[in-house]
């Protein structure tokens, strides 16, 4: 056996380890690259759906004639639900302030400020309309700026 | 005679490690595309969500509206552009689009013909959501959900 037949061997050697390790680090690269996407989708479409899905299941629970209605809290929008309760009626108030959406729990008449409720999750804004009697239209901002709407019927009518 | 070839050794470690660099090409090449098909299946499902949501807010503006296709276009931002059909359009990131305009997402109500001009008490229709995939002029439809809905308090 020549000394270059032997030489050859070892180069072909070497290129086919370079190959296996090339290969070996686009697959890993390329696993790494789909998880990270997968991941940021979900995180995404739950930070846009989280606090959103939380107000209008909120006004479906309150769903009463006259106790679930749009308002103004802190100069923001803001859904107010009254509930009574041994002759006594209290309010919670959904908001968003500070990056935060919040919800704060007082006897009605209170004069209470935003920083006073309870964070739920990270959110940037929220616009509470009622175009139709009844019918509340919901935009709100999650945290990192997706834009979702949804539309809460109240089937006792507002 | 002939002249027996012996292999050497960085022959054999060459022949080993091309079975091994071609199992594992063949294994990297499955777990491709388990990665595609993972990526697909999770835009899909980020698609059914954003379809579940949009499709969920029509239909209460449906009820809101008691069945009245064109009150629902008005709160829906969609268009009654065929008879008893209201069409609501969606760009890829399921922003709703001016009504005529062709998106990514489309988001029919169609008043179910069976009971359209019954006095049964209520109005049913039938909710579609289908997803567009465009090649050139062509556009392939593939419906997301289809859901019955229905106003009970219908308007006079």
């Amino acid at each position: 056996m020549s000394r270059r037949q032997t030489g050859a061997g070892t180069i072909a050697a070497l290129a086919l380890t370079c190959v296996f390790g090339a290969t070996l680090l686009l697959s890993l690269a390329a696993g790494a690259g789909v998880y990270r996407r997968v991941a940021d989708r979900v995180e995404r479409s739950a930070g846009d759906r989280v606090g959103l899905t939380y107000i209008t299941a909120k006004i479906h629970s309150y769903d009463e004639a006259g106790t679930a209605f749009a308002g103004q809290f802190g100069g923001q929008d803001a859904v107010y639900l009254l509930q009574e309760v041994d002759g006594l009626t209290y309010e919670t108030i959904l908001y968003v302030y500070d990056g935060w959406l919040m919800e704060l729990l007082c006897e009605r008449g209170w004069e209470l400020e935003p920083q006073n409720g309870q964070t739920i999750t990270k959110a940037r804004s929220l616009t509470v309309e009622e175009p139709e009697p009844g019918l509340l239209h919901l935009c709100y901002t999650g945290a990192d700026g997706g834009l979702s709407t949804a539309d809460v019927y109240l089937r006792s009518g507002g | 005679m002939e002249e027996r070839i012996r292999p050497t050794k960085s022959g054999l470690f060459a022949i080993e490690l091309l079975i091994a660099v071609g199992i594992f090409s063949l294994c990297a090449a499955i777990c491709m595309g388990l990665f595609v098909r993972s990526e697909v299946m999770s835009q899909e499902a980020a698609d059914l969500n954003r379809a579940v949501s949009a499709a969920r807010s029509a239909a209460e503006c449906y009820k809101a509206a008691g069945g009245d296709l064109e009150k629902t276009a008005e709160l829906t931002g969609g268009g009654v552009l065929d008879a008893g059909t209201l069409f609501i359009e969606f760009d890829e990131s399921w922003q709703p689009l001016p009504s005529g305009e062709a998106g990514a997402f489309e988001l029919t109500i169609a008043l179910d013909q069976t009971t359209d001009g019954q006095d049964i008490g209520y109005a049913s229709a039938l909710l579609e959501v289908k997803r567009y995939t465009r090649t050139g002029s062509e556009a392939v439809a593939e419906a997301l959900l289809l859901w019955d809905i229905a106003a009970l308090e219908v308007r006079p």
